[in-house]
C-alpha cells in the first residue's frame, strides 16, 4: 500500500535518473583511481542518487516524509497559462522580434492570475516592449529585432 | 597597519562615483523587493545578472551584494505591515512585529528593525575585515585534498539545513552535481551529457538554471500554490516612528545576541539567514525573564531577528571571498558572477587583488549606511509600493526573464532551457523537494571533481590521500558524523527496546 504517492514517485524518478546517468558515465570511461577519467565522477554520483532514489522509494512506501502532506490544491491552468507564455515569447520572439513575442507572451500568461483585465494587458505590453527595447535594445544593444514581418 | 591601509585602499573603490551609485542602486532595489512578497533577492540578483556583464566587475559585485542585504532591509517591512514575509528569512519577524503593528507600534518597529539590520550588518562587517584575510593566509595551506573535504561538508550541511526531508536535500545537491558536469570535461575533452545539443558543450548556463529553478517556481509557488490577494497594509501612523527611551534599552542585547547568531551561522556554509532568525528568536524567547510576551509585540522578538538575518548575510561573504565556497544559494550566484567575470573567489582574491575585496567591504559600510538613512524617511513610499497587484508584476518579471536569459548569448535555446528548468523546479515543488541544495551542487560540483582529480594525481591514485591531513580527515569526519547521526536515534530506540523486552 503507496501511503505517500508523491514520495514514491519521486523515489522512482530519483532512481531511474541515477541509473540512466550511471549507465551513460560508463561509456565515458571510468580511467584508473590514478587518473580519473570523464565517467568516474558522474558514475560516483548517479550510484547515490539511485541508492537515494530507492531509499526514498523505501520510505514512501512506510509512510513518507509526512511533510507538507495536507497541499492546497494545484491550480494546473495557471501552470499552463505560465509555461505557455514563456514558451510563445521563445517561439514567436526570434521568427517576429520582440514586440509580437512579448505581446503573446503578456497575452497568454496575464491568465495565470484569473481573468485579465484588458487594460492591465494594454498597459503591460506597451511598458514592458518600450522598456524592454529602450533598455535591452536600444541602451544594451541587445541583437534582437523589435519588429519583423 | 596592513588593515588600515586595506580600509584606506578600499574607501577609494567604494567611494568611486560609479561604485557609489551602483551601491545605491542595489540596496534601493534590493530594499524594494524585499518589501515585496513572492519576489526575493535571489530571483532579482539572477535577472540583474546579465546587464552586470557590462559592467566593472567590482562594480556589478557591489550591486549585486547591495542587492542581498538590501532585501534583508525591507523584508521587515512586510512582515510588520502585512504580516506576510517579505523574504522567507524574515518570516520571523511576522511573529511580533505585526502585533506591533496592530497595537499601533508600527513605526516602532519598523523604525528599530532598521536599526537591528544596521547593528547586525556593522559588526559582521568588522569580523568580515578582520576574519577573511586571516583565513586567506590560512587557506593557503589548503591543497586539493582539503578543499575537496570541506566542499564535500558543505554540501552535507547545506542538505541537511534546507527544508523537506534530509533524503531529498541530499538527493538535490547530487542531481546538481550531476548537472554541474554537463559539457565538456576540460581534462578528456568528452562531451558529458549533452545529447547531441552543441549549445551544452559549455555546460548548462548557471542563470537560465537559476531563474528557471528559482525565478519561475517562485512565480507558479505564488500563482499555482497559492492566492494572489494581499491583505489591507495596517493603518500606520508613522509619526509615532520613534521608540521610547524602553524599547531601546530591552533591544540592546537583543540585538547584541541575534548579531552573534547571525554572524557565526552566516559563516558556515549551507546556512543561511532564515536558520539565523529563528535561532536568534528562540533563544531570545528563552533567554527572556517574561516569555509570554512573545507573539504579542515584544520588541526583542523583532530586533534579534533583524539583526541576526543581517549579520548572516554580511558573515556569509566570509566563507565565499576567503575560500571560494558559497554560504547560501545566492553567494553561490555572486560566485558565478564572479567566475563569469574571470575572478576566482579564493584566499587568492583577498590577497592578490585587494581593490576587489577591500573595495567590497568598504562599500557594504556604505550600502548598510545608506540603508539606514533610506529606511526611515521613505517608508512612506514603500509602503505605497506594496499596493502593486502581484497580477500585473508577475508577467513583467517573466518578461525580464526571458530576455535576461537572452542577453547571455542571444541563443533561444537558453530560454528553452529556463523553461525545463521551471518545469523540473516546479516537479520539485510538488513533490517537496528543496532547490537551494541543488543549486550549491551545481555551482560546486565542477570543483569538487576538479580537486578529487587533482588530489588522487599528487597521491598517485591512492585514496587516503583524502583523509592524509588533518584538515581533510576532519572535514570528511564531520561529514560522516552528519550523514550518520539521525541515523543512531532510531538504532539506539530499537536496540533499547529490544533491551525492554528480554
Amino acid at each position: 500500500m503507496t501511503v505517500s504517492r508523491t514520495d514514491f514517485i519521486g523515489g522512482v524518478a530519483l532512481s531511474v535518473g541515477g541509473l540512466l546517468v550511471t549507465l551513460q558515465a560508463m561509456d565515458y570511461g571510468l580511467g584508473t583511481l590514478r587518473t580519473i577519467g570523464p565517467g568516474l565522477f558522474p558514475f560516483a554520483a548517479g550510484t547515490v542518487l539511485t541508492i537515494l532514489g530507492l531509499l526514498l522509494l523505501l520510505s514512501s512506501l512506510r509512510g513518507g516524509s509526512g511533510v507538507g502532506e495536507p497541499r492546497p490544491p494545484i491550480r494546473w491552468w495557471a501552470a499552463a497559462s505560465v509555461f505557455g507564455g514563456l514558451v510563445a515569447w521563445a517561439i514567436v520572439t526570434p521568427r517576429f522580434g520582440l514586440v509580437p513575442g512579448t505581446t503573446a507572451l503578456v497575452l497568454i500568461a496575464s491568465f495565470a492570475a484569473g481573468r485579465p483585465r484588458p487594460a492591465m494587458m494594454l498597459g503591460l505590453i506597451v511598458v514592458l516592449c518600450g522598456g524592454g527595447v529602450l533598455l535591452f535594445v536600444e541602451a544594451l544593444g541587445l541583437p534582437l529585432s523589435i519588429l519583423k514581418l | 597597519m596592513d588593515l588600515f591601509n586595506n580600509i584606506v585602499l578600499g574607501s577609494q573603490v567604494a567611494l568611486a562615483p560609479s561604485n557609489i551609485l551602483f551601491c545605491f542602486v542595489g540596496v534601493f532595489v534590493g530594499t524594494v523587493i524585499g518589501l515585496l512578497p513572492g519576489i526575493g533577492a535571489l530571483s532579482t540578483i539572477s535577472l540583474l545578472l546579465p546587464l552586470t556583464f557590462y559592467m566593472d566587475p567590482t562594480t556589478a559585485i557591489i550591486m549585486l551584494a547591495g542587492i542581498f542585504y538590501g532585501a534583508q532591509y525591507g523584508g521587515s517591512t512586510a512582515s510588520i505591515l502585512l504580516n506576510i514575509p517579505g523574504t522567507a528569512t524574515n518570516a520571523i519577524t511576522c511573529l511580533d512585529g505585526y502585533p506591533m503593528a496592530k497595537n499601533g507600534r508600527a513605526g516602532v518597529a519598523l523604525a528599530m528593525t532598521s536599526v537591528a539590520s544596521f547593528v547586525g550588518g556593522s559588526l559582521a562587517i568588522v569580523l568580515l575585515m578582520v576574519l577573511a584575510p586571516l583565513i586567506a593566509q590560512f587557506a593557503y595551506r589548503f591543497g586539493a585534498a582539503e578543499y575537496f573535504a570541506i566542499m564535500v561538508f558543505g554540501l552535507v550541511v547545506a542538505s541537511s539545513l534546507s527544508s523537506g526531508s534530509r533524503l531529498k536535500g541530499l538527493a538535490m545537491v547530487v542531481v546538481g552535481l550531476i548537472l554541474g558536469g554537463v559539457g565538456m570535461d576540460i581534462y578528456s575533452g568528452q562531451l558529458r551529457y549533452q545529447f547531441g545539443f552543441v549549445q551544452l558543450a559549455e555546460g548548462v548556463s548557471l542563470v537560465a538554471l537559476v531563474m528557471g529553478l528559482f525565478g519561475v517556481a517562485e512565480i507558479l509557488n505564488n500563482l499555482v500554490l497559492g492566492n494572489t490577494d494581499h491583505p489591507r497594509v495596517t493603518t500606520v501612523s508613522l509619526k509615532a516612528l520613534l521608540p521610547d527611551r524602553d524599547d531601546l534599552r530591552r533591544s540592546v542585547l537583543p540585538m547584541l545576541r541575534g548579531t552573534g547568531i547571525g554572524a557565526f551561522i552566516g559563516m558556515l556554509p549551507g546556512a543561511g539567514p532564515t536558520i539565523a532568525s529563528f535561532l536568534a528568536y528562540a533563544t531570545e524567547k528563552r533567554v527572556s525573564r517574561t516569555p509570554e510576551i512573545f507573539g504579542t509585540g515584544a520588541i526583542e522578538g523583532v530586533t534579534a531577528p533583524e539583526s541576526a538575518n543581517n549579520a548572516s548575510v554580511q558573515a556569509a561573504f566570509v566563507p565565499t571571498l576567503s575560500l571560494g565556497i558559497p554560504g547560501d544559494p545566492i553567494m553561490a550566484v555572486l560566485l558565478g558572477a564572479l567566475i563569469i567575470h574571470g575572478i576566482t573567489p579564493g584566499p587568492g582574491l583577498v590577497l592578490e587583488r585587494p581593490q576587489l575585496f577591500w573595495g567590497l567591504v568598504m562599500s557594504f559600510w556604505l550600502g548598510n549606511l545608506l540603508l539606514l538613512l533610506l529606511n526611515l524617511p521613505l517608508i512612506g513610499v514603500f509602503v505605497s509600493i506594496l499596493k502593486i497587484p502581484y497580477r500585473a508584476l508577475y508577467v513583467g518579471m517573466l518578461f525580464l526573464m526571458c530576455i535576461g536569459v537572452y542577453t547571455l548569448r542571444a541563443n533561444i535555446f537558453d530560454i528553452y532551457l529556463m523553461i525545463g528548468f521551471g518545469l523540473l523546479g516546479f516537479a520539485m515543488m510538488i513533490g517537496g523537494f528543496p532547490a537551494a541544495p541543488l543549486l550549491l551542487g551545481f555551482v560546486l560540483g565542477p570543483m569538487i571533481e576538479e580537486n578529487l582529480r587533482r588530489a588522487l594525481l599528487i597521491g598517485r591514485g591512492d585514496l587516503t590521500v583524502l583523509v592524509g591531513s588533518p584538515i581533510s580527515a576532519t572535514f570528511l569526519g564531520l561529514t560522516a558524523l552528519i550523514l550518520l547521526l539521525p541515523a543512531i536515534g532510531p538504532l539506539r530506540r530499537r536496540l533499547s527496546v529490544g533491551r525492554l523486552a528480554e
